[in-house]
C-alpha cells in the first residue's frame, strides 16, 4: 500500500537537496512509558494464555534522514514484553542486538519493572559489545545485556536505535511477528521524500493485515497492530516466509503504472538487458544445428537441446562431487558462446545457452523469471525481489513449455518440483507475460516398489527389493545424495530403512542412475529381517505393507495452525509377493476398503494368495496430488490427517497364518 | 601478418585458460607431508590427517604455541576436514597469521590469505565470553583427493601452564606430535591416557611426544564418547619458584587450595546473603529441609554466563555471593559459591566442587591441572541424607549437589557427573574426591496404563508416569523448555507415533512431585487401536515405548559399548468388551544378560474380561568390549520383537 496522501505528493525526490536536517526526531522519548497497573498485575497473556510470554506493546519507528553530509536510516525499537512463569523469565534473562559493522546501536536502553511497581535500570557498564563475526569484509557484532531479579510477573521493557549509515529504508524487512505474541505493534514511518521528487514511499505487507497508516504531524505516518500471535513452526508446513508476516517498505516512483502494465514494463526492460546474453554465436548455431538433426518435431528439438546443454556444459552450482571451477570460471558468461566453449557455466548462463540454441534450432525462446520458491507471489502486487529464479519458456505447439536446462536430476528439460506451479514472467521485447508453470501428474513421480521374499517359520523374512523412483521423487533423492560419496549414500539409505525396520540386514545394495535425471532412481538390494512376522502362540502375524511397515504417521498432531503443504504429487505402486513357511496359510484374508480422495487421488490395497496357497501376494496402490492440489488451509487439516490414518491404517494390516489344522476352532 | 599472429594469439589464450588457476606455492613442510602414501586402512577413511604437531614454547609468563595440520579429504564427507582452526582468549591470547594452503592433487597450489580467516564468537548463548576462534574454512572449495594445510602462532599469557594433546580426533592420523621447550630449570610432568604411557623424545630444553598410525575412531551406537577413545597428552611445566603468571601444580591438594584461593573472596560470609537464606529456609527445622529449601532457591537463579579475563584465572573464580543474589543471575561458579554462602550462614558446611561436566571418566588422577575441570558444583555436609553421597576423610559425609542442573533435585546427580573425579576448591588434604554412583534403581521409571477396550479395536487409556533420576530430569527439563501446548503436543507425537490415531485428552504434568519424581497423567482415546480381522481383533499391548538409542548397525564394531543403567517398570491393564477373549497371546520374554534384563509377560489370573502386561527392564551401568555388541543388539531386537508382538482376540464366547 502506499501512504494517505502521497499519491498527491508529487515532489521531487531529491535526498541530496532540499533537506530535512536531522534535528531529525530523537530515536525515543525521555523517559520510559508509564506502566499501567492492570498490566502490572497481569498473570495470563492475553493474546494466546498459555504463553510464557507476551509483548505488551513492540514500538517500531522507521526514520530515513539526511544530516547535512550524508543519508542515513534510524531503525528504533521499543518493546515491553510481560514474563509470566519461570520458563519466560528464563527466556528473557538475556537480550541480544545484533548489528552490521555499517550500522550503530545508539540509546540502548532497558529496565525491569516488578509487580510492584518498582523499577531497576539496567546498568550501562552491564551491556557488553563483542564481535560475533569477523572476515575480511564483514563484520558483525552483538549488544548483549542480562537483565537482573526477573521473575514472574516481572515486565522487561528495552529500546534501542539501529543507525544504518548511507542506506534508506528502501527494500527494508520488518518481521512483525516474534517467538512470542505481542498485543500492539505501533508502527511508525518517516521517509525522506521530497517535494517534486516524483518518489513515493510505500510498504507491502505479506501474511498479515496490511498496517493502515494515518498521517501524523512532522512527515510521520503511524499504523497499529493488535494480538499478534507468535510465530511457531509445524511439520509439512510451507516455508518460514510464506507464513510469517512480514512487510517490506519501498521507494517507488509515484510514476510507476498499476501492477500489470509495470509487470509487462518490466519484462520488457529484462528482455532487452538480457537480449546480448541471448543472441548464439556460429559455434552455437552449429552445435544446435547438429542436434537437432533429424527430429520429428519442435518438442523433440526441444529436448535435444536439452541434452546438448547437459553433455557440453557443467553447472557450477551443482553439488554433485566433481573439480572445483578456477575463480575465472566463476565469472558471468558474457554469451552464449563463452558458455559453451568453457564447458562450465551458472544456471543462468546454462539458460540463456538453451535459449540461444533454441532460438537457432528456429523456435521461440525466452528466459522466464520464477518467484523465490520460498515465497507465496502475487502478481497483483509489483514486487520483482520475488523474482529470484529462472527457466527458459518455449513456444511449441500453440503453447509456452517451460524447461530446465540446468536440471539434471530430473528427466529431460523438465522444471524442479518447486518451479511448478508458480507464476513465470516471460522475459519479452515486446513486453513480459505471466504463464503458470504447469504442474507434473501423480505418475510422473512414482515410487515403484518389489518385493519377493521367503517367510521362514520363526518370522524371518527373506528377499530381493527392487524400487524405482521417477520424476520429483526421484529429483529430491537425488537432491539429498548429491553431495555425499557412495559409501555414505548406502549408511545413509540403512539409517533410514532401520527407522522403519530396526532389524532389517541388507545385502548386494545397489544403485542406479543415483545422481542423474536421465533414469528414475533404482535402488535394489537383498533384504533379510530376523523376528519379522511375530509368532502368538501358534500363529505368525504378518504385515504384508513391507515398504510401508513401521513408517511413523505423517500427521500426529491433533490440531493445526497454519497450511499444510506438499512439495509435489506422487505416486506409489507396491507389489509384494512373500511364500509362505511349509504348511502356513493366511487365517483369512482382509479386505482393504478403497480410499477415495476427490479431486486427489486415491488408495487401494489388495491382499490374495496364489491358487495353491503357499505365497501371499499384496498389491498397494496411492496417488496424491492430482490436478497439481498440494496445498491445504489448516481448516482442512482434520480431514486430511483423517485419510493419511485411513492409509496407514490400512497399511498396518496383519495378516495371522497359521498351519493346517492349527486355526480357530 | 595478421594471418600468423591470429593462431598465436589464439594458441597463447588456450594456454592461458589451461594454466593452473592456482598459482601460488606451499611452504616444503607442507609439501613433504602432503606426499605421503597412506596405509591401506587410512585410505577408507573419509579424510586422513597426515600432521598434527603443536610446539610450545615457555618462557615464563608468556608461552608461544606453534601448529601445523595437513589433512587429505578422500571423500566427500571429508571435506568438513578441510578447516583451520585456533580458539584463543582475547585477554591473554594474541593470534598471529594464520596461514592455509589448499593442494590439489594435480599440484596445483592456492594460498588462503588472511582475508579468508573468519574470526567468531565460540559460545554464542554467554552475555559476554573473551572465548574466540579464528578459522579458515575450505571445506567448500577442496576437492576430493586435496590436501589441506595450515599453520598459527599464537602467544599465549594464560597463567595456567598445563598443556592437553588429544592425538588424533575420528579421524585416521598418521602423525600427531606434541613438543614442549621450556627453561632449564623448570620441571615437566606428563602422563598419558587411553594408552600406554609415552616416553618423550629429549633434546636439549625439549621434549617431544609422537604418536604415528593411529586408525579412525568410526562413530558407532552407544560408543563411549570419543574423549574417552582418543590417546591424550597431558602436560604441566612447573616453575622452580612459586610464581603468579605461570601456574602448574604437582599436587592435586596444591591445586585444591590454588582454587580454593580464586573462590575464598567471593565466598566470604556476607550478611544479604545470610538474611536470604535465613528468609528462605524459615520454618525449616532438620538439615535437610534448610539444604533443600536453598538448593531449589538457588537452582531458580536463572544461569547467564559473563565470562572476563579466563585466561587469568578468571574462569574459576566465582562472583561474589551478593552480587549473584542481587543481579539474579550466574554462571555454575558463581551459583555453587552463592550456595555454598547461604547453606553456611545457616550452619551447614559447604564447598565449592569443581568437575567436568559432560564425561565421567575424563578427569584423570593421574594428572593435577585446573585444564581438566569445566563446570563447578557443590559438595555440602550431608547431615542422614542418603543419595550422592561421598566420605571424605576430615570434612565426613558430603552430599553433591549440582545447583545448575535446575532439572536434577537435591539427592540426585547428573548421570555425566556420577562417578567422576572432582576437587573440592578447599585448602584441605584429600581435595580430589570420587563423585558416587547411585544405583540403578535411581534412574528409574514406573508407568501404570489402565485401558478400556471397545469392541470395534477402539480404547481409551489412563496413562501415568513417574520418572526419577536421569529419566525424570531428561524429562523435566523437556518439559521446563517447552511452553505447556509444546509439550502436550510432544506427548501427543509420541503416543501417535506406537497408536496411530490417538489423541491426548487430559493432560497434567509436574516437574517435581513430593517423591522428587517427573509425575505425567494423561488420558488418551485411539480409535481401531486394535486391528479389527475376520472375527479377530489384534491387540499390541505395548502401549508407549521410551528408547532413546537402541543400536541397529550391524557394522563390526570397533569401539567398546557403553551402556547407560535405567530401570522401567510398566503395568497395563487392559479390560476387554463384553463378547471379547483372548485366543492366542504371545508367550512371556525373560532375557538376562551381565548388562540388563528384561521381562513381558501378560497375566490373564484376573479373569476373562481382563488382561495383566507386565514389563520391566533393568540395564546396568558397564562398558562391555567390542566383541559383546553383537548380544546388546540382539538383547535389544528380542525386546523391540516383544513389544510389537500383538494378543489375539476373538469375538467368541469367553473361556
Amino acid at each position: 500500500m502506499a501512504f494517505p496522501h502521497s499519491s498527491r505528493l508529487w515532489f521531487p525526490f531529491l535526498m541530496f537537496a532540499l533537506v530535512r536536517l536531522s534535528a531529525a526526531a530523537p530515536a525515543r522519548a525521555e523517559s520510559w512509558d508509564p506502566v499501567a497497573p492492570e498490566d502490572r498485575q497481569g498473570t495470563r497473556a492475553r493474546v494466546d494464555n498459555t504463553a510464557d510470554v507476551e509483548a505488551l506493546f513492540w514500538k517500531i519507528r522507521v526514520e530515513d534522514a539526511w544530516n547535512g553530509s550524508s543519508i542515513y536510516s534510524d531503525l528504533s525499537q521499543y518493546l515491553r514484553v510481560q514474563v509470566f512463569n519461570d520458563r519466560g523469565a528464563a527466556a528473557r534473562q538475556t537480550v541480544s542486538i545484533a548489528y552490521d559493522s555499517k550500522s550503530k546501536i545508539i540509546d540502548l536502553q532497558a529496565r525491569m519493572v516488578r509487580p510492584d511497581g518498582t523499577a531497576k535500570e539496567i546498568d550501562k557498564k552491564t551491556v557488553f559489545e563483542r564481535t560475533l563475526l569477523k572476515t575480511g569484509r564483514r563484520k558483525v557484532k552483538e549488544k548483549t545485556f542480562a537483565v537482573p531479579d526477573l521473575k514472574p510477573g516481572c515486565i522487561v521493557e528495552y529500546r534501542w536505535t539501529e543507525r544504518r549509515y548511507d542506506r534508506i529504508a528502501h527494500y527494508l524487512r520488518l518481521d512483525l511477528q516474534k517467538e512470542f505474541p505481542v498485543r500492539v505493534i505501533d508502527l511508525a514511518l518517516n521517509p525522506l521524500i521530497v517535494p517534486g521528487s516524483g518518489f513515493e514511499f510505500r510498504l507491502s505487507s505479506f501474511h498479515g493485515p496490511t498496517p493502515m497508516f494515518e498521517d501524523a504531524s512532522g512527515g510521520w505516518h503511524k499504523a497499529t497492530l493488535r494480538d499478534v500471535p507468535a510465530f511457531r513452526t509445524e511439520p509439512r508446513m510451507p516455508p518460514e516466509d510464506a507464513v510469517r508476516h512480514w512487510i517490506v517498505l519501498q521507494y517507488k516512483s509515484v510514476a510507476e503504472p498499476p501492477p500489470g502494465l509495470a509487470w509487462k514494463d518490466y519484462g520488457k526492460t529484462t528482455a532487452e538487458v538480457w537480449h546480448g546474453q541471448l543472441q548464439p554465436n556460429g559455434e552455437v548455431k552449429k552445435a544446435a544445428s547438429d542436434a537437432i538433426a533429424g527430429a520429428a518435431d519442435d518438442m523433440e528439438k526441444a529436448r535435444r537441446l536439452v541434452a546438448l546443454c547437459r553433455a557440453r556444459v557443467r553447472n557450477l552450482q551443482e553439488d554433485a562431487i566433481g573439480t572445483p571451477p578456477a575463480p575465472d570460471d566463476l565469472e558471468d558468461s558474457k554469451n552464449p558462446g563463452t558458455t559453451l566453449q568453457r564447458g562450465m557455466g551458472s544456471p543462468f548462463d546454462i539458460q540463456c545457452l538453451f535459449v540461444a540454441f533454441c532460438s537457432a534450432a528456429g523456435l521461440q525462446s525466452r528466459i522466464a523469471l520464477l518467484p523465490d520458491p520460498d515465497q507465496t507471489f502475487d502478481d497483483g502486487m509489483f514486487t520483482p525481489y520475488f523474482l529470484t529464479g529462472s527457466c527458459a519458456a518455449i513456444w511449441i505447439d500453440g503453447g509456452w513449455r517451460f524447461f530446465d536446462p540446468t536440471n539434471r536430476y530430473s528427466p529431460n528439460g523438465s522444471l524442479r518440483s518447486d518451479q511448478e506451479g508458480r507464476l513465470a514472467l516471460i522475459a519479452d521485447r515486446e513486453g513480459g507475460t505471466f504463464v503458470r508453470t504447469p504442474v507434473a501428474p501423480p505418475a510422473f513421480s512414482e515410487g515403484r516398489r518389489r518385493g519377493v521374499f521367503q517367510l521362514a517359520s520363526d518370522g524371518t523374512l527373506e528377499g530381493d527389493v527392487t524400487a524405482t523412483y521417477a520424476g520429483h521423487w526421484g529429483e529430491s533423492m537425488r537432491e539429498d545424495d548429491d553431495d555425499v560419496s557412495p559409501e555414505q549414500r548406502e549408511k545413509n539409505f540403512l539409517e533410514v530403512l532401520r527407522r522403519r525396520i530396526s532389524a532389517a540386514e541388507v545385502k548386494d545394495l545397489r544403485f542406479e542412475h543415483a545422481l542423474d535425471g536421465d533414469g528414475p532412481y533404482v535402488v535394489s538390494y537383498h533384504l533379510r529381517v530376523p523376528g519379522y512376522a511375530a509368532r502368538v502362540g501358534k500363529r505368525l502375524l504378518l504385515g504384508p505393507a513391507v515398504f510401508e511397515n513401521g513408517r511413523v504417521p505423517d500427521f500426529t498432531s491433533a490440531e493445526r495452525r497454519y497450511p499444510v503443504w506438499f512439495t509435489y504429487p506422487w505416486s506409489e505402486d507396491d507389489s509384494v509377493a512373500i511364500h509362505l513357511p511349509e504348511g502356513y496359510t493366511a487365517e483369512t484374508l482382509p479386505t482393504l476398503q478403497p480410499i477415495l480422495l476427490p479431486d486427489l487421488g486415491g488408495y487401494s490395497g489388495m491382499f490374495a494368495t496364489s491358487l495353491d496357497g503357499t505365497t501371499l501376494l499384496f498389491r498397494r496402490q496411492f496417488e496424491f496430488g492430482r490436478n497439481g492440489t498440494l496445498n491445504f488451509p489448516a481448516s482442512e487439516y482434520p480431514a486430511l490427517k483423517k485419510a493419511f490414518d485411513s492409509i496407514s491404517e490400512r497399511d498396518g494390516t496383519a495378516i495371522s497364518l497359521t498351519t493346517a489344522g492349527s486355526g480357530r476352532p | 601478418m595478421l594471418r600468423f599472429l591470429r593462431p598465436v594469439v589464439l594458441g597463447w589464450w588456450i594456454a592461458a585458460l589451461a594454466a593452473p588457476a592456482f598459482a601460488d606455492r606451499a611452504p616444503e613442510w607442507l609439501t613433504k607431508t602432503a606426499a605421503a602414501t597412506l596405509p591401506a586402512d587410512a585410505s577408507k577413511a573419509d579424510a586422513v590427517t597426515l600432521l598434527d604437531e603443536q610446539i610450545v614454547s615457555v618462557q615464563g609468563g608468556t608461552a608461544t604455541l606453534a601448529r601445523r595440520r595437513v589433512v587429505r579429504v578422500l571423500s566427500a564427507e571429508g571435506k568438513d576436514a578441510a578447516i583451520a582452526l585456533v580458539r584463543y582468549d582475547t585477554s591473554s591470547a594474541k593470534v598471529g597469521d594464520l596461514h592455509a594452503w589448499l593442494l590439489r592433487p594435480g599440484g596445483d597450489v592456492k594460498e588462503l590469505g588472511s582475508d579468508a580467516a573468519v574470526d567468531v564468537a565460540l559460545v554464542n548463548g554467554d552475555v559476554y565470553n573473551e572465548a574466540r576462534v579464528r578459522s579458515v574454512v575450505a571445506s567448500g572449495e577442496i576437492e576430493v583427493g586435496g590436501t589441506f594445510g595450515w599453520e598459527v602462532r599464537v602467544e599465549d599469557r594464560s597463567v595456567l601452564r598445563e598443556y592437553e594433546w588429544a592425538f588424533q580426533d575420528q579421524r585416521p592420523t598418521l602423525c600427531s606430535r606434541f613438543t614442549l621447550d621450556v627453561p632449564r630449570d623448570w620441571t615437566v610432568k606428563s602422563a598419558t591416557f587411553g594408552r600406554a604411557p609415552i616416553d618423550p623424545v629429549v633434546s636439549g630444553t625439549t621434549r617431544t611426544w609422537e604418536l604415528r598410525n593411529l586408525p579412525a575412531i568410526p562413530p558407532e551406537p552407544l560408543r563411549p564418547p570419543l574423549t574417552a577413545l582418543v590417546p591424550r597428552l597431558a602436560v604441566s611445566a612447573i616453575a622452580p619458584s612459586r610464581r603468579a603468571d605461570a601456574v602448574a601444580f604437582e599436587q592435586w591438594d596444591s591445586l585444591g587450595a590454588w582454587l580454593g584461593d580464586l573462590a575464598s573472596a567471593p565466598g566470604a560470609p556476607n550478611e544479604i546473603v545470610a538474611a536470604k537464606a535465613r528468609e528462605v529456609t524459615r520454618g525449616c527445622t532438620t538439615h535437610r529441609t534448610k539444604a533443600r529449601a536453598i538448593a531449589r532457591f538457588v537452582q531458580g537463579v536463572p544461569y547467564a554466563s559473563i565470562q572476563m579475563g579466563t585466561g587469568r584465572g578468571g574462569g574459576y573464580r566465582p562472583r561474589a555471593a551478593a552480587e549473584v543474589l542481587t543481579r539474579w543471575y550466574g554462571d555454575c561458579k558463581d551459583k555453587s559459591n552463592l550456595m555454598c554462602v547461604m547453606l553456611r550462614s545457616v550452619g551447614i558446611a559447604a564447598y565449592p566442587l569443581a568437575v567436568y561436566s559432560s564425561d565421567r571418566d575424563y578427569v584423570r588422577d593421574g594428572w593435577p591441572a585446573a585444564q581438566q575441570f569445566n563446570h563447578c558444583i557443590v559438595a555440602l555436609a550431608a547431615g542422614d541424607a542418603q543419595g550422592p553421597v561421598v566420605t571424605h576423610p576430615r570434612l565426613g559425609r558430603l552430599l553433591v549437589f549440582d545447583p545448575t542442573d535446575e532439572s536434577t533435585p537435591l539427592g540426585e546427580l547428573p548421570v555425566e557427573e556420577q562417578g567422576s573425579l572432582g576437587i573440592l576448591m578447599v585448602r584441605e588434604a584429600g581435595a580430589l574426591i570420587r563423585l558416587p554412583l547411585l544405583p540403578p534403581e535411581r534412574n528409574r521409571t514406573e508407568r501404570s496404563n489402565e485401558v478400556t477396550l471397545a469392541a470395534d479395536g477402539s480404547v481409551r487409556g489412563t496413562m501415568r508416569e513417574r520418572s526419577w533420576g536421569s529419566v525424570g530430569r531428561t524429562e523435566r527439563a523437556l518439559y521446563r523448555s517447552l511452553a505447556s501446548t509444546a509439550y502436550r503436543e510432544r506427548i501427543q507425537t509420541w503416543l501417535a507415533s506406537t497408536a496411530p490415531r490417538a489423541v491426548v485428552n487430559g493432560f497434567k504434568a509436574d516437574a517435581l512431585d513430593s517423591t522428587d519424581a517427573f509425575a505425567l497423567d494423561f488420558e488418551y482415546a485411539a480409535e481401531r487401536y486394535a486391528q479389527s480381522t475376520a472375527g479377530l481383533l489384534l491387540l499390541r499391548p505395548t502401549f508407549v515405548e521410551r528408547w532413546d538409542e537402541s543400536p541397529t548397525s550391524d557394522a563390526a564394531r570397533k569401539a567398546p559399548v557403553d551402556i547407560e543403567e535405567r530401570t522401567s517398570l510398566e503395568t497395563t491393564r487392559i479390560r476387554l468388551p463384553e463378547g471379547i477373549s483372548v485366543d492366542e497371546a504371545p508367550d512371556p520374554v525373560h532375557l538376562t544378560t551381565s548388562f540388563g534384563s528384561y521381562d513381558w509377560e501378560i497375566d490373564r489370573s484376573a479373569g476373562p474380561g481382563e488382561l495383566r502386561v507386565h514389563r520391566e527392564i533393568r540395564m546396568h551401568r558397564t562398558t562391555l568390549p567390542p566383541d559383546q555388541y553383537p548380544a546388546v543388539r540382539a538383547f535389544y531386537e528380542r525386546v523391540r520383537a516383544a513389544e510389537q508382538a500383538p494378543v489375539v482376540l476373538t469375538r467368541a464366547a469367553r473361556e
